[in-house]
């Protein structure tokens, strides 16, 4: 349970918050660079922490990511006209770089130096991998790239989802994962599971305990099960700072997969939700388990699917009832977002119950609150912003002796890296 | 003309107002007893502006509990309903018709937080086709259910045939079901001479009012005194805390039923009933737009398609705010007053247009309404004297004070209206008043 004071800290995010001044201190994934595919393309309405921006790839194909108004009457620069190395508002005239540099101002007699004066607000940009970073914070100087390695092989897979809700309802539906258990394979029973597999396991024992670290990266958990032949049937996972999670998912093994979810805040009320991995040899990207709709130009337009709040989802009863599923909502994703939204967009903390299977919601909040307070008051750097190799993690499941330490029995595959570009035949 | 406090008083129903907590003293109509079945989908409700869900478990039982699960918010909506109880999709938690945490599966066998939790849940009950809440502090002793004689006749001699969401406070509503001047205007088509399947029509609009103050709310009557000297009268009842009785046929008794959803939505119930006969039509609302212009439809028109995500999905109607309630030109030069195509919406749109709580700071009130004023300042003694005291607010724990009848009858110029009928508003006898030899029907 948190106060309202603590609630109000941990989730909001725009300019001037503590929790929105400590996110600007990192990169973080802005937009697709799929989204601006090529030099002079049309601008994008952007919202990122609160602000309202629009993005454009300009002649050079360098990415721009400015204010959305015009710094002279305030009109969208959404309606601009990008060409010749700029975006140029429509209402004058006025043009701007991707630098924020006023570059043209034919509005201005000529002698005007007032175009030297005036800039608009531009945040630098780097692409790697099909992702456009930002950063958005107060060094002139910014920090490295985070080492997050899904994004690190030219082979990857992407996917991006609108979710109406507050940033940290998300990502602590990853921190949550004993839900997986009712939510996700609540249907799964001795009957239709395989024995020795990670889901009979699921489908047999349901409560689960807890083992949270603290780390330079964040916080991490260890749930644990203990199998019939006497090991425990362990499920890790991180949380990393400011909004990553890496999660044991349903039937991955530990080390197996590099990938990451960000949950980056549009504001307060809308995040989008990126799952990023890289591929395996072979594999071919797949954006298709959820049926989406086609990307609109406002500001909630991107990245919607069909199944949403307003139609329930799609919920099917007559399958929850025949337990073909736990819940008659197609799909784990959807499933998660029908949980999270529910709660509204943001959820009052202070009604909460939290039990002994919730240590890791708890824990993270109070490191990603404590964080956010140290920066606030006397400028300490937050963590992992200046050590990109803290990213160097992976989560999964594995059965372990039961009398090893998890922590440090799995650091070798927790801690898989490889950069070099993995053998691939089809193209990303 | 109120002031702003008591506009406050009178109107805002939420946990902890004064008429909030007198609305927690009665028993609400909730929703049809039909649309909660055994085991079936729970249903998102909001009343007295809390929000819950009303279902109905393995056993019959009706519930109302809160939206969310305690746990981590999560909406108990999306849940499985089965063997007896609510289960939570997230984690599995379940809870009982009484609000117990009957199962944490994902906790340590060992633990006892189970036991430590209850949820919010109110008592619900099943009487005259509608299951009732009852919200109150005692919920283990509750008052009866008012015995409203449409709930104890049998099925077929009774029908609920209006139900949609005001999008306005309630006590417009109930303001709008007690004005009784305003008919032979709004609710008028504009020719004599046409039919009456454009709106009434009243030669007559002025009519004296004498009011009663009764042990559950008011009677009033409105007298129309006739050329033969016999007067024509017609009795409106107003039983707390948001029942109004328009006056009866022979051939029926209307209720209208303004309950709060919060403050600024109402959910609207309009039946009808008979003593001793079964009534034709429809059970159950139903809506259709006539195909014809300035022609009403008999209820309240069609609903949108379900507005899923939203409380009483299935309730909003599409005549509505975002339509100008179908108001049609044409119809309201040549045909009827307003060119809205239903009585009711015509009420709706008039009290929906004062705004979602009207300010009663800026009203003139006349002397034909009369009943309005009186009908507030009851609400706000009741509701003053429940918060002072603790006086039990009218009605509330007397349910058979809710076997009431109105009439619409010619009585000759020298009876007293309130003995001639009394046997009737009462229901000592199911025989129609004909007190000056005259019926009289609509």
């Amino acid at each position: 349970m948190l106060t309202p004071v603590e609630n109000e800290l941990l989730c909001r995010v725009g300019p001037g918050t503590p929790m929105g001044n400590f996110m600007r201190e990192y990169w973080f994934p802005g937009l697709k660079s799929d989204e601006l595919p090529e030099p002079d393309c049309a601008p994008v309405r952007i919202k990122l922490l609160g602000e309202e921006l629009v993005a454009f790839r300009d002649t050079d194909g360098n990415v721009g990511l400015v204010d959305n108004y015009c710094p002279h009457r305030r009109a969208s620069l959404f309606f601009g006209r990008n060409e010749e190395c700029g975006l140029r508002c429509v209402y004058h005239g006025w043009k701007f770089d991707v630098n924020g540099n006023c570059v043209d101002m034919p509005s201005e007699p000529a002698e005007s130096n007032f175009k030297d004066k005036v800039r608009i607000t531009a945040y630098p940009c780097q692409e790697r991998n099909g992702i456009v970073w930002t950063y958005m914070g107060s060094r002139e100087v910014p920090p490295p790239l985070p080492e997050l390695e899904g994004n690190m092989h030219d082979s990857y897979n992407i996917t991006v989802l609108h979710r109406p809700i507050n940033w940290m309802q998300g990502l602590e539906g990853e921190m949550d994962t004993l839900h997986v258990t009712f939510l996700h394979l609540g249907h799964l029973n001795e009957r239709n599971t395989e024995p020795g597999t990670f889901n009979r396991f699921q489908a047999t024992m349901r409560e689960g305990r807890f083992d949270v670290r603290e780390t330079p990266h964040g916080t991490s958990y260890g749930m644990f099960r203990p199998t019939p032949d006497g090991q425990n049937y362990w499920r890790v996972g991180h949380i990393l700072f400011p909004f990553y999670a890496m999660v044991p998912g349903i039937e991955n093994p530990l080390g197996a997969n590099a990938g990451f979810i960000a949950y980056v805040p549009m504001d307060d009320h809308h995040t989008l939700e990126w799952g990023v991995r890289a591929l395996k040899p072979g594999e071919t990207p797949n954006d298709n388990l959820r049926d989406y709709l086609p990307n609109e130009t406002d500001w909630y337009g991107r990245y919607n699917i069909t199944q949403n709040f307003a139609n329930d989802f799609l919920i099917d009863r007559e399958a929850q009832r025949n337990n073909e599923s736990f819940t008659g909502i197609k799909g784990i994703r959807q499933q998660d977002m029908a949980m999270t939204e529910s709660m509204g967009s943001i959820y009052d903390r202070t009604k909460e119950h939290l039990g002994t299977t919730d240590q890791m919601i708890i824990k993270t909040r109070r490191r990603f609150i404590a964080a956010a307070r140290q920066l606030a008051e006397d400028g300490t750097p937050p963590p992992g912003v200046d050590t990109p190799t803290a990213y160097h993690q992976r989560s999964g499941q594995i059965a372990l002796s039961q009398d090893v330490d998890w922590w440090d029995a799995t650091k070798e595959l927790r801690e898989t890296f490889n950069v070099e570009p993995m053998v691939m035949e089809a193209s990303g | 003309m109120l002031t702003q406090e008591e506009t406050d008083l009178l109107c805002r129903v939420g946990a902890g107002t004064p008429m909030g907590e007198l609305m927690r003293q009665y028993w609400l109509p909730a929703t049809y007893d039909w649309e909660l079945e055994p085991d079936g989908q729970p249903q998102r409700v909001r009343l007295l502006g809390e929000d819950l869900l009303a279902w109905r478990d393995t056993n019959g039982v009706a519930a109302f509990t809160q939206e969310r699960c305690p746990h981590r918010g999560a909406g108990l909506y999306f849940g499985r309903n089965e063997e007896g109880g609510l289960r939570c999709a997230y984690h599995g938690w379940k809870f009982d018709v009484d609000g117990n945490c009957v199962d944490m599966p994902n906790e340590p066998p060992t633990s006892n937080f189970k036991n430590k939790l209850k949820i919010t849940s109110y008592k619900g009950a099943d009487f005259g086709g509608v299951t009732w809440i009852y919200m109150g502090p005692d919920q283990e002793n509750p008052p009866g259910v008012p015995q409203f004689e449409w709930g104890l006749v049998p099925e077929a001699q009774r029908r609920h045939y209006r139900r949609f969401i005001y999008e306005c406070n309630w006590m417009q509503g109930l303001e709008g079901e007690l004005d009784s001047t305003h008919a032979p205007f709004l609710h008028s088509r504009l020719n004599p001479e046409d039919d009456p399947k454009y709106g009434g029509y009243t030669v007559e609009k002025f009519a004296d009012f004498k009011i009663e103050n009764t042990d559950y709310g008011l009677v009033y009557g409105a007298e129309r005194k006739q050329a033969d000297g016999n007067s024509y009268w017609r009795t409106t009842h107003f039983l707390f805390p948001f029942y109004g009785m328009f006056p009866a046929t022979p051939a029926r008794v209307p209720l209208s039923i303004y309950v709060p959803i919060d403050d600024y939505y109402t959910m609207h119930f309009g039946l009808e009933w008979h003593p001793t006969k079964e009534l034709k039509g429809n059970r159950w609302p139903e809506g259709d737009l006539p195909d014809e212009v300035g022609v009403l439809t008999g209820g309240a028109g069609p609903w949108k398609p379900e507005q899923k995500g939203t409380f009483y999905s299935k309730w909003w109607p599409a005549i509505s705010p975002e339509t100008d309630f179908h108001m049609d030109l044409e119809a309201k030069k040549n045909m009827n007053y307003t060119g809205i195509p239903s009585i009711r919406q015509q009420d709706a749109a008039l009290e929906w247009s004062m705004g979602p709580i009207m300010d009663r700071t800026k009203e003139h009130l006349g002397t034909a309404d009369a009943t309005v004023i009186r009908s507030r300042r009851r609400l706000i003694a009741a509701a003053r004297a429940f918060a002072e005291d603790g006086t039990p607010p009218p009605g509330s724990q007397n349910p058979e004070l809710y076997k009431v009848r109105s009439c619409s009858v010619v009585l000759s110029g020298d009876q007293d209206w309130q003995e001639a009928l009394g046997d009737w508003f009462y229901a000592r006898t199911t025989d129609y008043p004909t007190a000056a030899g005259v019926m009289t029907g609509q």
